[in-house]
């Protein structure tokens, strides 16, 4: 599966202690790599690992996202695998939109007494299969 | 017509239609749909400094949970009610 690294921009180091944007795998439609994405029509790129609240988070393999432009925001990026998506006026923006949304919904369905219907129970198997143990 | 929602509108509408606030982060609220005391996948994510929710959230929200958006819409701008909400949720063709 080809996929390459990112270097992300960092403009808001001091605040980001607790939320470190995902590292990128990018595809252009031609599939091939490009360390970063100029334009995101009808591309795909893949997610690999992010880190939130000091945890460093890698997907057990790359999470494949769709790729298109917002009206509000210039990206918007959806991941068929979970049906989760984000948004966000970068790349790195909407997937770390989309990977805060992943940790959240895998953080919530796991903790508490409260009961799991079938939907809920259904993407927790798809988070477990993709989030390291 | 959708249209971006204030935060607040849907904060409020939220608790008042069956999601319970959930374990957010320091940039964001979670808000998760109860249905007969189970939790669903349904959620709702605010931004804690945005003052409204966009429709390109709002758009892809609807694609992850398979409702459309203008039904969205109407449970975040409280135009549904909690059995209208549920309702939304239940009979979504996408599942």
């Amino acid at each position: 599966m080809p996929y390459g690294s990112a270097v992300l921009r960092d403009e808001h180091a001091a605040d980001q202690q607790a939320w470190v944007p995902p590292r990128l795998g990018l595809v252009d439609a031609n599939g091939t790599t490009r360390d970063r994405l100029r334009d995101p029509l009808a591309s795909i790129g893949y997610v690999i690992d992010f880190s939130t609240e000091g945890r460093h988070i890698r997907f057990r393999r790359p999470l494949r996202v769709e790729i298109s432009n917002g009206e509000e925001f210039a990206f918007c990026i959806y991941s068929p695998t979970l049906g989760m998506g984000g948004v966000g006026n970068t790349f790195e923006e909407a997937a770390g939109d989309l990977c805060e949304s992943i940790w959240l919904l895998w953080s919530n369905l796991r903790q508490g007494t409260a009961a799991l219907d079938e939907s809920a129970r259904a993407a927790l198997e798809r988070l477990v299969a993709i989030l390291p143990a | 017509m959708t249209r971006p929602v204030p935060a607040r509108v849907a904060r409020r509408a939220l608790l008042a239609k069956g999601f319970k606030e959930a374990q957010g982060s320091r940039d964001h609220e979670m808000f998760l749909l109860y249905e007969r005391d189970a939790k669903t996948r349904f959620f709702v994510k605010l931004s804690r400094s945005g003052a409204d929710v966009r429709l390109d959230h709002m758009r892809i929200m609807g694609r992850a949970f398979g409702i459309r958006t203008e039904d969205l819409y109407r449970v975040l701008n409280c135009e549904y009610d909690a059995a209208q909400t549920l309702e939304v949720w239940r009979t979504r063709p996408v599942r």
